[in-house]
């Protein structure tokens, strides 16, 4: 992998703008989604993840080429999100997510109605977390990165983050159970391989 | 039969190599241990089902969507130019040149510190150059040799001399300077007020050099009668005129 990100830079300092193209298309559904998921604000994380592609295009010939690239444009795009949501001051409402409108693929076994419930239940639940916790929870589950990734971003030794998702799914896990949403859970997992994570159009 | 501690940082561990993702029920790749214990207790079974469900849950909500010239709105905003790589070599090199100007820089201030008496602490003995050690002696003037020079000189010093020396050491009011101009010209070098003198050898610890270089600097915008007034500090030619001899 590190070959790969050396050749894609290599070619990007070149001026190749296929490179550039293909060094966006390869991020962009990491960056655009980590900024999307600590922003909550689709218009502002479409401008930051912009930006933080930009940043990262003019900042590649200080990329170290012995470490890889996924964690360095991470940790631009969480350093953007953090100054944004910095100037911002506030936290906006969760009626931004897309989730909460019925998916129409959800073929699980729990009522589409269930199904939303417990995905709201779940954002309420997360966005109520400590703000570290919730960007490590949120990386780490639903970005899928590794410790190791998201120890690099957040600048955090790996096990204070292992203790935060510790922590995190813990306090989900209450508030889903004091909401009576704990079957639902298990009905979810009863119906068998998980959904799947494919992007879906948040035009509402 | 494991505690309740145990049990939850085992089934964490699990949970964190993302094991129950990789297959179907989700419990069949327990650990060995765990799965005992949720065979043994179904209040535990229940806990590690619900622990999976949420996070099958959260790992498979939709996820928003990149929109579709996200990539050519970027590239329409890239400089032409494309940022050339700095080579391992050139990188270094500004590393080096980077922290050589650091140090030349803090060695700039430690200079400059040191080197004013104004900013130097008042216990610490500010040296100049003249005294440093193996130098001789420096040659020091007192207030009184200084006025009684410029009273030797006999010359006619101009206003803008004297609001020039006391200007910016002097502590005399500006009502004084409106009465030198009617004093008789041999008297002008009584007008230097003792703590304007005594500011300026203070200043310049008493050395002569140092004297002269500030007065020098001071009076350097007054033209002829000024260089007259103050040659007799071995500033340019002396230029003191005789007494006419009757």
């Amino acid at each position: 992998m590190l070959s790969d990100d050396q050749d894609l830079v290599d070619r990007c300092l070149a001026g190749d703008e296929i490179a550039y193209r293909d060094f966006v298309e390869r991020y962009q559904e990491l960056i655009h989604g980590v900024c999307y998921r600590l922003l909550r604000d689709r218009h502002e994380a479409e401008d930051v993840a912009q930006e933080v592609f930009l940043r990262a295009i003019r900042a590649l010939d200080r990329w170290d080429s012995r470490r890889p690239l996924r964690p360095w444009i991470l940790t631009i795009a969480i350093n953007r999100c953090r100054t944004c949501l910095g100037r911002r001051g506030r936290r906006p409402t969760p009626s931004e997510y897309p989730e909460m409108i019925a998916d129409p693929r959800s073929d699980s076994g729990e009522s589409h109605l269930d199904a939303n419930e417990l995905d709201t239940e779940i954002r309420v639940a997360v966005d109520s977390l400590r703000e570290d916790q919730r960007q490590a929870f949120l990386l780490f589950h639903e970005q899928g990165l590794s410790y190791e990734e998201i120890s690099d971003a957040l600048a955090t030794p790996i096990g204070t983050l292992k203790t935060w998702v510790h922590r995190s799914r813990k306090r989900i896990l209450d508030h889903l159970k004091d909401k009576g949403f704990a079957e639902v859970l298990q009905a979810a997992l009863a119906c068998g391989a998980p959904r799947s994570t494919g992007s879906q159009s948040d035009d509402g | 039969m494991m505690d309740d501690q145990t049990f939850e940082s085992a089934l964490n561990a699990w949970w964190d190599e993302r094991d129950h993702l990789k297959d179907p029920s989700g419990l069949e790749s327990l650990p060995e241990e765990l799965r005992r214990e949720i065979d043994r207790d179904p209040q535990r079974r229940d806990d590690a089902l619900a622990w999976i469900g949420l996070a099958r849950r959260v790992s498979s909500l939709p996820k928003p969507a990149v929109p579709g010239d996200f990539a050519d709105r970027i590239l329409a905003q890239l400089p032409t130019k494309a940022p050339r790589r700095r080579g391992p070599g050139t990188r270094r090199f500004v590393a080096v040149i980077g922290a050589v100007a650091a140090v030349a820089a803090c060695l700039l201030v430690v200079v400059a510190l040191t080197s004013s008496p104004d900013s130097a602490p008042s216990d610490v003995a500010v040296v100049p150059p003249e005294t440093r050690p193996g130098d001789g002696p420096p040659e020091t003037l007192e207030p009184e040799m200084l006025v009684v020079d410029l009273r030797q000189t006999g010359a006619t010093y101009s206003k803008a001399f004297w609001e020039l020396v006391e200007s910016p050491l002097g502590t005399e009011d500006s009502s004084s300077a409106t009465e030198r101009e009617d004093d008789h010209p041999e008297a002008t070098a009584l007008f230097v007020a003792p703590g304007a003198l005594d500011e300026l050898l203070k200043e310049t610890s008493g050395n002569a050099e140092r004297v002269r270089a500030k007065m020098s600097q001071r009076l350097a915008p007054v033209r002829e009668t000024t260089f007259s007034a103050f040659s007799f500090l071995g500033v340019g030619a002396p230029q003191v005129p005789e007494e006419p001899t009757i």
